[in-house]
């Protein structure tokens, strides 16, 4: 087929309108979006996680496809996150035969975690550190997952970028120093630098990949701060997927002391 | 051989490429049906809701979020002793997710409040006073929990019993769960705070009326708004959000098409150069060449428009059966939307068929009987 050379040289002239103005304009973008380094980065999801206290609703399921097994449950959880301390309580409001179910788990900068469980009908004892390494409730997420803050460890890096979906986000690789006590040798963030949401975390021990949490919603909590709402957490070779869906936060809540002890443990109500 | 038998001709001569010609446009097509029709839906449901509750001015603190921010209960009574105002009444909507439900609607409502008025009991009762701990379901939201009188629902660390089933008038009544307003904040832990203020105004008040009440309301609650309810849709940014995202994604569907009608036309004017040729040398004039292209790419519209129509109503059916949607999803499947649908289609067809109309309309009578 014949083309007209005047209509092919009109098209380059047009594709290379279109591609330069593509550039400038991309030029542009970068130029008014200057990245942040690794150690501001992490700093500033480290602050957004020291929210303070506040109450969450989240639902958690968990699915193990090839055993034909799912569990639902609807959670309460309160939380106290300061610099000082992070402290978690998660409660089973649903389903009523494990309504009451629910652990306190505790960490402090510089030490190990601790933790509590309460188990129905009326069974309190302390977690063990073989214990807090393993899943919540039956799921795929430990209690050391919970409570650690590796945005605030030392060693920092931004290792490179990558989208997830259609959100260009920054990998930003924490590595623990010995007094962080943790588990893992690596954690790779893969963060949305203009909402300051990872969207996606891979926990490793050695090279060897050991949780992956996606993030599969964003919404904004009740302080206007966009917040994981949804995520998604799997473990390599692992049959299982849990998936967490948040329903509702409630920042400013007032707390006793009591409400983070191990009998505090054994009172379920709604803070107010 | 008739001008209509020549376009049908050249459409049914590649039968393979005009089908997925026509699948690439009634996705497009379908993708505008469902994606608009969804967000037309949403918004006549809302609208429908405060219609059944015969609602004039919504008092909110809207921030990003899903749900209004709470604020102090007070506000009603302040609202209450503004000249202009009929009737008030309190609300404090959440949305939870219930026990194995997805994410519903819970409305705690001021016992005695005009809103009560409106749900018809279908089963059961309404709550006895403002104090009993229970509750009543619209009739979907009993399907969706599975539940029915007698049976208790937990609603955070409470269980209350459901003594009512009721038809609300309206999809999102329907699907909510309904309880006093003093017993949800209690449930809630939201002691002495709503996050909406329902106000009538006294029947026949002219439009000025309302806005001055609007703005002696800004002034006591500067940090909330007060719409007209008739407007709540319109303004409201989440609907401007859900509008543009959805038109925006039907677009993007509509240029796909765009571009495989384009490609199509173009395929089938290079390939009917000589028959465009000899129909030139014959007398054909050019407009009649760039009538008939254009009636082929427009008759490809339409096809792919009806096509498109009729998947996008399905799928609608479908996503309507899904458990975790339904009871949240009433779409707009009205005439205006599907003909309008229609209308894009063809006028897509046409578009597209302008370039490769224009080219065939440029052809040499010679060089194109000799190619």
């Amino acid at each position: 087929m014949k083309r007209n050379p005047s209509f092919n040289s009109r098209s380059k002239i047009w594709l290379r309108a279109i591609l330069l103005g593509a550039t400038v304009f991309s030029v542009q973008l970068r130029a008014e979006d200057p990245a942040p380094t690794a150690a501001a980065m992490a700093a500033s999801l480290s602050a957004r996680l020291q929210d303070g206290s506040a109450v969450v609703r989240l639902k958690l399921d968990v699915r193990q496809p090839t055993a034909g097994g799912a569990t639902a449950l609807q959670l309460q959880i309160k939380s106290r996150r300061t610099k000082a301390a992070t402290e978690l309580v998660y409660q089973v409001l649903w389903p009523k035969e494990r309504k009451g179910e629910s652990f306190l788990v505790r960490k402090t900068p510089g030490n190990a975690a601790t933790g509590s469980i309460f188990l129905l009908p009326d069974t309190l004892r302390p977690l063990t550190a073989a214990q807090l390494k393993e899943g919540i409730f039956g799921s795929d997420l430990s209690y050391e997952d919970l409570v650690e803050n590796f945005y605030a460890w030392e060693h920092q890096t931004l290792v490179g970028t990558e989208s997830i979906g259609r959100v260009a986000c920054q990998i930003l690789e924490s590595k623990p120093s010995k007094g962080d006590h943790s588990g893992y040798t690596s954690v790779r963030s893969w963060i949305d630098p203009k909402k300051m949401v990872p969207m996606r975390i891979e926990k490793f021990v050695g090279a060897q990949m050991a949780r992956r949490l996606e993030t599969t919603r964003v919404a904004e909590d009740d302080t206007d701060k966009p917040v994981p709402a949804s995520l998604s957490v799997q473990r390599p070779g692992k049959d299982s997927v849990t998936e967490l869906e948040g329903s509702k936060s409630r920042h400013g809540v007032i707390f006793t002391d009591a409400d983070f002890t191990p009998e505090g443990l054994k009172t379920l109500t709604t803070p107010k | 051989m008739t001008f209509l038998t020549i376009v049908l001709r050249s459409l049914t001569q590649r039968p393979v490429r005009t089908g997925l010609t026509l699948v690439g446009i009634s996705i497009g097509i379908a993708a505008v049906v469902a994606l608009v029709g969804m967000a037309w839906g949403y918004e006549k449901g809302i609208t429908k809701q405060l219609d059944v509750m015969n609602i004039d001015v919504v008092v909110s603190n809207m921030s990003g979020g899903i749900m209004p921010k709470v604020f102090d209960q007070s506000l009603q009574g302040e609202i209450a002793k503004l000249p202009r105002v009929a009737e008030v009444t309190s609300t404090l909507m959440q949305m939870l997710s219930v026990e194995d439900a997805p994410i519903m609607m819970i409305s705690g409502r001021e016992w005695g409040g005009f809103v009560w008025s409106m749900l018809k009991v279908v089963e059961g009762r309404l709550p006895k006073d403002g104090s009993e701990k229970v509750v009543v379901l619209g009739h979907l939201a009993a399907e969706v929990l599975k539940k029915k009188v007698g049976d208790t629902v937990q609603i955070e660390t409470s269980e209350l019993p459901v003594v009512g089933i009721v038809d609300g008038q309206a999809m999102v009544e329907n699907g909510t769960i309904f309880l006093s307003l003093e017993v949800m904040q209690e449930v809630t832990g939201n002691q002495g705070k709503v996050n909406f203020v329902d106000i009538r105004v006294p029947p026949n008040s002219p439009r000025s009326e309302i806005d001055l009440l609007c703005k002696d309301i800004k002034q006591i609650f500067p940090a909330g708004r007060a719409t007209i309810a008739k407007e709540v849709v319109g303004t409201s940014q989440g609907f401007r959000v859900a509008r543009a995202m959805s038109w925006s994604t039907a677009i993007l569907a509509i240029i796909v098409g765009v571009l495989g009608v384009m490609n199509t036309m173009l395929m089938t004017v290079f390939e009917r150069t000589n028959e465009i040729g000899i129909l030139l040398a014959v007398g054909w004039k050019r407009r009649r060449i760039v009538y008939m292209v254009l009636c082929e790419s427009a008759l490809l519209g339409l096809l792919g428009g009806l096509t498109g129509v009729a998947l996008g109503v399905l799928g609608l059916k479908i996503l309507q059966t899904v458990p975790s949607i339904r009871g949240m999803l009433e779409p707009d499947l009205s005439p205006p939307l599907l003909l309008t649908s229609v209308a894009i289609a063809i006028v897509v067809g046409v578009i597209s068929g302008l370039y490769p109309a224009w080219r065939s309309s440029r052809l040499s009578p010679a060089l194109a009987m000799r190619s």
